[in-house]
């Protein structure tokens, strides 16, 4: 690991994230090979490859669940090694999961500030649900999502409000970076629809996204880039615009050579 | 599936009734049988009405309203303590060896019992929190072990000449209401503001809801879990000196399979065995619920055997009835 990082000088001069030949092995086996990948402020970035290409690997280093074995990560341009989920949150990426995001028994606010919530200063954890229900009201109408009553639990919403409580989740504390791993795999054709919607407003208001899809017209609709993984090696970069779905899938499976 | 984000909830059930059910608070039910036992029992029975009889209710039901709090802060993170009976029975009897038969002070022996009812807390709590043993097994041992100790401690002879305040705490009376039914009342009170309006609160009922959820959103859930246990046992210890201090008597055979009728409160009032809902409210209905039907079937003169077919048939029936709200929700939204 370096330590001879440039310290930030704005936020805006480095790109969000930089991958430098990052590696990481399980035993003998290479799950990422040398990865190098930048992510820009306010992209959208997908991340494609069949199963078991180091998606999941890749988006869980980024959320600092696994810390790679080579090369190094920048934040802002400053190299880190980090060191858990609870690190790469401070750095401002947040990770939304395909399940397990909400407490299905809890109502919409106490879900967005699970863990976080705003007590009232003195009190021993004394929650100040005034505050915390007005700044729910503002971050979701700020994303522009709606939903029936803040106080309804989560568990009562359809798939695509719980998908959008989860990305509000995320963002909710100028997070940067949010990595999702197929937010629509559960959801029909409108919601779907309706959670793009969400992640392109995200990209408008400067915030990152990292999209795992294996939805290849989803890609074409909403994100910027296209990096493509195979077995554990980044084949392919393209911009959304130069390629067709079909190149993408000839560039996962092989069937056409990467880079 | 057709529901849109910004798209009300689609009624699937259009009567008015069935549709405001769900809103109802889990512990409604418990509310409302508790409210028409009470009178049911007040037209066909002169001796209920009175206040010495109202006054016994309060000091019998006060033991099992401070268990079954107990037991909610379990129930939510979806565990159970099948062994609150016998650690309340433990500290009693412990009570009795330190300040009758050692003439220990009673305020000293007192905060040894309830450390030593947090030091059980915390045993349980690491068990099912950290080894990962089922919070079921865990606790019958819990049950088995805690009455072996306690007949152990004293061959199984019960203490009398127990210390006047701790007497006063199961039967005192304060400006004429009952110690036991102040100290219930304060405790139900305190703990439903806890669950409801504290950090703490919330862990609790997100560890019930999911667990996985509240450990990603970086809820401390082995810590708020070893809690929970630490306030179930305390409390169990608190009930079972009250119980005593009412009896005069302490030894290892109190509250002999209390324990059921303690989360038959808990289900009864609207806590979910399954974890994430329930409130210490519906717990202390729950406990009046049970407490007024044993009394007035002990008035009209219920043989015992018959009580016992009736309060297992209310137990199914009450968690019949949320299974069914719970179901109504679902199809509603």
């Amino acid at each position: 690991m370096t330590t001879e990082a440039a310290t930030p000088v704005s936020t805006e001069q480095h790109p969000l994230l930089e991958m430098r030949d990052v590696g990481k092995h399980f035993g003998g086996v290479t799950a990422l090979d040398h990865i190098q990948l930048t992510i820009g402020h306010g992209e959208v970035v997908a991340l494609v490859g069949d199963n078991g290409a180091g998606k999941s690997t890749l988006s869980k280093v980024i959320a600092g669940v696994l810390q790679p074995d080579d090369g190094e990560l920048l934040v802002n341009g400053t190299a880190y090694r980090i060191t858990g989920p609870s690190h790469a949150r401070n750095l401002g990426i947040e990770v939304v999961y395909q399940d397990l995001a909400l407490a299905p028994n809890l109502d919409i606010t106490t879900n967005l500030f699970l863990g976080r919530e705003i007590v009232r200063r003195g009190l021993l954890g004394w929650l100040n649900g005034r505050r915390m229900r007005s700044e729910a009201k503002a971050h979701l109408a700020a994303l522009d999502v709606n939903v029936p009553s803040l106080s309804t639990p989560v568990e009562r919403l359809s798939g695509g409000q719980r998908q959008a409580i989860a990305i509000s989740r995320a963002t909710y504390g100028g997070h940067r970076l949010i990595v999702m791993d197929e937010p629509t795999a559960a959801l029909g054709v409108r919601e779907t629809a309706k959670v793009e919607e969400l992640i392109m407003r995200l990209a408008q208001r400067g915030i990152s996204v990292l999209l795992v899809s294996h939805n290849m017209a989803q890609v074409k609709r909403i994100t910027n880039r296209v990096l493509v993984l195979r077995r554990g090696r980044l084949v392919a970069e393209r911009r959304t615009a130069d390629v067709t779905a079909e190149d993408l899938v000839s560039l996962i499976t092989g069937a056409r050579e990467g880079d | 599936m057709t529901t849109q984000l910004s798209a009300e909830a689609t009624p699937a059930i259009h009567t008015p009734l069935l549709r405001r059910l769900p809103a109802f608070p889990p512990w409604g039910a418990a509310l409302i049988g508790a409210l028409l036992v009470a009178v049911v029992i007040a037209v066909s029975n002169d001796a209920f009405l009175t206040p010495r009889n109202l006054s016994n209710i309060f000091a019998q039901t006060a033991v099992l309203v401070i268990l079954a709090t107990g037991q909610t802060f379990v129930m939510i993170t979806a565990g159970i303590d099948l062994s609150v009976a016998a650690v309340g029975a433990l500290s009693a009897t412990l009570l009795g060896v330190l300040t009758v038969a050692n003439d220990l002070p009673w305020s000293l022996s007192l905060l040894i019992c309830l450390l030593a009812g947090a030091a059980i807390g915390v045993l349980h709590g690491v068990l099912v929190g950290r080894v990962l043993l089922p919070a079921f097994i865990v606790t019958l041992g819990g049950l088995l072990v805690w009455r072996g100790v306690a007949l152990q401690l004293t061959g199984g002879i019960n203490t009398t000449g127990l210390p006047d305040p701790i007497r006063w705490l199961g039967r005192g009376l304060i400006a004429g209401v009952p110690v036991p039914a102040v100290i219930a009342v304060l405790v139900a009170a305190i703990s439903a503001i806890v669950i409801v309006k504290t950090k703490f609160g919330v862990g609790l009922r997100a560890i019930g809801g999911s667990e996985g959820a509240a450990a990603r959103a970086g809820v401390p859930v082995l810590r708020y879990r070893i809690t929970a246990y630490i306030i179930c046992s305390m409390l169990a210890c608190l009930g079972g000196i009250m119980l005593a201090g009412r009896l005069d008597s302490a030894g290892g055979n109190l509250a002999q399979g209390f324990e059921l009728q303690v989360i038959a409160a808990a289900a009864i009032g609207g806590v979910s065995l399954f974890g994430g809902t329930g409130s210490p409210v519906g717990a202390f209905f729950g406990a009046i619920l049970i407490g007024l039907i044993q009394n007035g079937m002990n008035l009209g003169g219920v043989s015992p055997f018959i009580q016992q077919i009736v309060s297992g048939a209310i137990l199914v029936l009450a968690v019949g009835v949320d299974q069914f709200r719970k179901y109504l929700a679902r199809r509603i939204s």
